[in-house]
């Protein structure tokens, strides 16, 4: 999905008002991703998945993290993601169709707590920009 | 079928009691179109979708929006038999809108994405695997 320079300017926007409540939302994503689909907790079975777990706030912030650094780097997203997407590949191995869910819920989650800025047109740049980063973390799976 | 226990129907007759059928249908199918363009295949005799604003205050969208949330709203009445209530419905997407299945499932959860941008604060984190299970995608535990 080739992001246009207003998908950008939406992108970095949305993302600075997020500010410090990155790890929070990134937590609030992972509890609805294993709420919603409890598939994905096939992957963490070794976490604490109940409500408030720092297991889960530990992962949300580390989730948050990256996505941080993939906003800062819309033009060269597999460089900067290399060693990510390598974990996801060679290490982590999570089936492919999870990022989709999480990225649904990260948008369900954005869209809770920053209503006002989840325009249409909003809501498109940052479903395009989740589904990138999706393709880069799962591009060397084979 | 979809299984509600009795405190599972009364959260979302509560729930559903705050939608306005109308608006919500008009924005969920408006941003179905607008986040994922390609949908708009369906839709060539709706005008004017060239733009995000286009889409959503194009009369069409809302009239057709309202019309799928009017039959979501069907749906909620009769859980025990959702597939015999949305069997007509289902031959006509099928047998001649020959629509793919796939775009129920990005308009289910465009639907929970609108709700939660309406109602999230009213909507607890816990209910959130019965939204996905009522109108979104979801997967069999």
């Amino acid at each position: 999905m080739v992001l246009s320079p207003a998908d950008k300017t939406s992108i970095k926007t949305a993302w600075e008002k997020i500010g410090s409540h990155g790890g929070e939302y990134g937590a609030e994503a992972l509890e609805r991703v294993f709420l919603g689909f409890p598939t994905t907790k096939t992957y963490f079975p070794h976490f604490d998945l109940t409500h408030g777990s720092e297991q889960i706030e530990t992962h949300g912030k580390k989730v948050s993290e990256a996505l941080t650094k993939a906003v800062g780097h819309l033009d060269d997203q597999p460089g900067a993601l290399s060693a990510l997407s390598g974990l996801h590949a060679h290490k982590l191995r999570v089936d492919p169709v999870n990022f989709k869910l999480l990225s649904h819920c990260l948008l369900v989650t954005l869209a809770n707590h920053h209503p006002s800025e989840f325009t249409p047109a909003g809501h498109v740049s940052l479903d395009k920009s989740l589904a990138n980063v999706s393709t880069v973390l799962t591009s060397k799976y084979r | 079928m979809v299984h509600l226990s009795s405190e599972e129907k009364s959260a979302v007759t509560a729930l559903w009691g705050k939608v306005n059928v109308e608006e919500v249908g008009g924005e969920a199918l408006g941003r179905l179109l607008v986040v994922y363009p390609w949908t708009q295949r369906f839709f060539e005799s709706f005008g004017d979708l060239s733009s995000a604003h286009a889409v959503m205050s194009n009369p069409k969208v809302k009239a057709h929006g309202k019309k799928v949330l009017a039959a979501f709203s069907e749906g909620l009445n009769h859980l025990d038999n959702l597939k015999g209530t949305f069997a007509k419905l289902s031959e006509l997407h099928c047998d001649k809108l020959h629509v793919d299945p796939e775009n129920f499932r990005l308009l289910g959860n465009v639907l929970v994405v609108v709700l939660s941008h309406h109602f999230g604060s009213q909507i607890p984190l816990r209910s959130f695997s019965l939204c996905q299970k009522l109108w979104g995608h979801h997967e069999a535990p």
